[in-house]
């Protein structure tokens, strides 16, 4: 079996007790439409009776909230944020995702230290140090890459809200305005994501395509690691919303939603 | 093997002690300070736990108990880079005396001591300026045990060691946790080539010594103008 950790294992965790879940990771720059992705993944997985953990980044309750306010103030210099962040993954890896994975969870992530290691990258740190440092990182069982160019991602970022500050890389590149240095910024992270996937074995998905395409390439490849998790092999919903095949306790509560919503459709139809 | 960035690419110099609590180093440290500034050197003192970015995280983390070893190590290491960009490598450009309470090795002893990866640990810090001479206060462990809980009966929860469960006594807990730091800085006196010092020495042999080992790499560093010489009893305390 390959071993569950990069390099080191995280000191107090016992190596030999198994992680029986399946650690999903998905990857790729900003507004390339991951949080819309993993929304539909966890209802397509749940819906199929798999139990779902989803976890991102700066979402850890020991320095996400530092981490937010220290980047308002933009006052951290390169290796401090890339440690800053580091905390914060391992408590998330700690606190979250390992005992997830243990109870047999399907742990869901959007992004993880590879946008972690590609960040710090372009900002000039070094690789081999990022790649150690990250070293006590469980190794996912599936790493799902939506890769896109800067022309098909220009449009997205203007659609949700404009250019940011750090997603601009202004804190390091000095250029005039935040447009300019996004188009460099991303740039150099999509080729950062190159040497990354590579490495690591990414698995990429063409994200310039539509919402249903992209998700219909996430949900093959999704199926050949969890299948044989289902509670009824093969037995995957077909799309997302579909009630699968829930575990026989939520019956009830399945049939009494469909009750109310049979009376509501009646009292409408009743009302014209 | 720990490697470590060349600080012989700035014109500053860096100093620094280390040793477990109530080796005297700070005492020793407090001296130096005041010598070099008597020679209107231009000098910058770093402690730990110093940036006030990190500090309310780590506070945090301690006082609710929410630290694993890995975190520990790394919310700790987050501040030393702060302290390093900041407070370290700015004033070595500027050709300063940089003096630090405490350094990476501390962090080595006391992160390998709670289970951390060695190999790991000396990964994390390699972005760290070497020191021009970094100095270790020797004592035997009883003496500094001693030292250290006569003045302060009240132990703090990560201080003592609690976390690791070595003892439900937190003085017994202490001790044991001190006995693994000091055998993690003895290994280390010749893989980091640190200068020992003894601490079982009066406070005036140590220092004359320190002063010694120093001296000769003073030369070229920053110093302040003849008329802005500051006398050594007007510098606030560090």
């Amino acid at each position: 079996m390959q071993d569950p950790y990069y390099w080191v294992p995280v000191p107090g965790v016992d190596i030999q007790e198994p992680l029986t879940g399946k650690l999903i990771v998905l990857e790729g720059t900003d507004g390339v439409g991951r949080s819309t992705q993993i929304r539909m993944m966890r209802n397509w997985l749940e819906s199929s009776g798999l139990p779902i953990h989803d976890t991102g980044l700066r979402r850890g309750t020991l320095a996400g909230r530092h981490i937010r306010e220290a980047k308002e103030g933009h006052t951290m210099g390169r290796h401090t944020q890339c440690l800053f962040y580091a905390t914060d993954f391992a408590d998330r890896l700690q606190n979250e995702i390992i005992p997830a994975l243990r109870s047999g969870y399907i742990v869901l992530t959007d992004r993880y230290i590879y946008s972690l290691i590609a960040r710090a990258a372009v900002r000039g740190l070094d690789r081999d140090w990022l790649r150690k440092l990250y070293g006590f990182a469980v190794r996912p069982d599936l790493i799902l890459y939506l890769n896109t160019s800067i022309e098909k991602l220009l449009p997205r970022v203007l659609a949700s809200g404009g250019f940011d500050y750090w997603e601009s890389g202004m804190d390091h590149l000095g250029e005039e305005s935040m447009y300019e240095a996004f188009v460099r910024h991303q740039s150099a992270l999509l080729e950062e994501f190159e040497h990354l996937s590579e490495e690591y074995g990414f698995v990429r998905i063409d994200a310039g395509n539509s919402v249903a395409e992209v998700f219909g390439s996430l949900k093959h490849e999704v199926k050949t690691v969890v299948e044989a998790m289902t509670p009824r092999t093969h037995e995957f919903t077909e799309f997302v919303g579909e009630i699968g095949p829930a575990p026989d306790l939520e019956d009830q509560e399945v049939g009494s939603m469909a009750e109310r919503l049979r009376d509501l459709l009646f009292s409408f139809l009743e009302d014209r | 093997m720990l490697m470590l960035q060349a600080s012989g690419q700035y014109p500053g110099r860096l100093f620094v002690v280390e040793g477990i609590d109530g080796s005297g180093k700070s005492t020793q440290i407090r001296l130096l300070y005041k010598w070099l500034l008597s020679m209107r050197y231009s000098t910058f003192f770093s402690e730990w736990n110093s940036s006030p970015l990190v500090k309310r995280t780590t506070r945090r983390g301690k006082r609710k108990h929410l630290l694993t070893p890995l975190t520990f190590s790394l919310i700790h290491a987050t501040d030393f880079a702060d302290r390093t960009e900041r407070n370290i490598i700015p004033p070595l450009k500027a050709g300063a005396a940089v003096l630090a309470d405490r350094y990476i090795y501390t962090a080595l002893a006391r992160d390998a001591a709670r289970g951390c990866d060695p190999a790991w640990i000396r990964a994390e810090y390699s972005f760290a300026v070497k020191p021009t001479v970094g100095f270790y206060f020797r004592v035997p462990l009883e003496i500094a045990v001693e030292r250290i809980l006569e003045g302060r009966p009240e132990l703090k929860y990560y201080e003592a060691g609690m976390d690791m469960n070595l003892s439900d006594d937190p003085y017994e807990s202490f001790r044991l946790f001190q006995e693994r730091i000091v055998a993690q800085y003895e290994s280390m006196v010749d893989e980091c080539g640190l200068t020992v010092i003894d601490g079982t020495l009066p406070i005036i042999e140590q220092q004359r010594a320190v002063r010694q080992i120093i001296e000769p790499f003073l030369d070229g560093l920053l110093r302040m103008p003849e008329g802005a010489w500051m006398s050594p009893l007007e510098v606030g305390d560090v």
